[in-house]
């Protein structure tokens, strides 16, 4: 598909205005809204701009807040464990993550080792949590672990599996039911 | 003879009515707070809220104080009034960051060579794809070669719509970069 000129050209004109208000370029800030001026659509590009930093900020606001709670909580309530809304797929960080906070007994230095590499993964868990396949495909992945770090880990994920497929099972049944109409039955 | 109208109605303003435009000063709100909320991190809310509604009443009294300066035949008062936040933000950057001073022309009479935003020398943004991180080039290809809505990047990437906006525009900011730097 070809770009569509006006698209790119808008596109542009909005990516250098980004640029020269994090630059704090106000001579080119000041250029661009002379441009924008005769053109309502690169003001309304602009605007849109400003709206989106303003929620970016606010949103990283929102996480230094709330990592400053949870620095709290974890400094004056090291039993305490905070339960965050999961959202998408269980990932192989959020299973390390859990080994962390409860890890079985008999893991050799190499498996804690390991597990710290992949508290910092992203990666979704596989499909198929069978024990020899989820291991072939942590292992090509991550490298070798003790057999027991694995089926540690496998239950560890099964276990978060449940816990978010039930959390969002209670979310769907605590949603709020529709209101019955007035002087129905 | 018929009677003449001796009254007539004074022509539109359209300084006047852009400022008294309630939605207008809501943007300029926004346009001052982005700003003044980076600036001041580290400040309470309440201060960023001072200083934010400090300016746009600034700008506004600028902008009255300058009216008739604005030529309705050459655009549109509210991008005109934009020009003087832009101008007090500066001031506000220079004594909240100790910076020194920009020499901005005065907004009333900047002339701008359109050229010098459209007219930069153009590249190509898919040539350069394989200089971007995996995210980025999602958006620029998603956004401009398979003609996806921000909406469609953000699904795809699992992010918001303002942020796949704000991807795109800092993806094309490093592919300009890039380009200036590999046609130097």
């Amino acid at each position: 598909m070809t770009p569509n000129p006006e698209r790119l050209r808008l596109a542009r004109l909005a990516a250098r205005y980004l640029e020269a208000l994090e630059a704090d370029d106000f001579v080119t800030q000041a250029k661009l809204w002379k441009l924008a001026e005769s053109e309502p659509a690169v003001t309304a590009a602009f605007r849109q701009v400003h709206a989106d930093l303003a929620e970016e900020q606010a949103e990283a606001e929102s996480a230094a807040a709330g990592g400053a709670i949870a620095a709290m909580v974890g400094q004056h309530l090291p039993s305490a464990e905070i339960v965050t809304a999961a959202v998408g797929p269980v990932t192989v960080a959020d299973v390390a993550t859990e080994l962390f906070r409860h890890p079985p007994g008999q893991l050799s230095a190499a498996a804690h080792s390991l597990n710290e590499k992949l508290r910092l993964s992203q990666d979704p868990l596989p499909a198929d949590l069978g024990l020899s396949k989820l291991v072939a495909w942590a292992e090509a992945r991550f490298g070798t672990a003790p057999a027991e770090y694995w089926r540690a880990f496998r239950q560890a994920a099964i276990k978060l599996e449940l816990r978010r497929a039930s959390a969002e099972e209670y979310q769907l049944a605590a949603r709020t039911a529709p209101k019955r109409p007035e002087g129905g039955a | 003879m018929p009677a003449s109208d001796t009254t007539t109605a004074p022509p539109p303003d359209p300084v006047r009515a852009a400022l008294d435009d309630p939605d207008l000063r809501a943007r300029l709100r926004v346009h001052a707070g982005c700003l003044l909320d980076r600036w001041l991190a580290d400040q309470p809310r309440t201060r960023r809220d001072q200083e934010a509604d400090d300016a746009v009443s600034e700008s506004l009294a600028r902008a009255w104080a300058r009216r008739a300066a604005f030529d309705p035949a050459l655009g549109d008062a509210a991008g005109w009034v934009h020009g003087f936040v832009v101008r007090v933000l500066a001031e506000a950057c220079q004594r909240l960051r100790k910076l020194p001073t920009q020499g901005i022309p005065d907004a009333t009479g900047l002339a701008v060579d359109p050229a010098e935003f459209d007219g930069e020398p153009e590249f190509d943004p898919f040539a350069l794809l394989d200089h971007l991180p995996e995210d980025d080039r999602v958006a620029v290809e998603g956004f401009f070669r398979l003609g996806w809505s921000h909406r469609q990047i953000a699904d795809r990437l699992g992010i918001r719509e303002g942020t796949a906006r704000q991807r795109v525009s800092r993806a094309l900011g490093k592919l300009r970069r890039i380009a200036g730097e590999v046609t130097r």
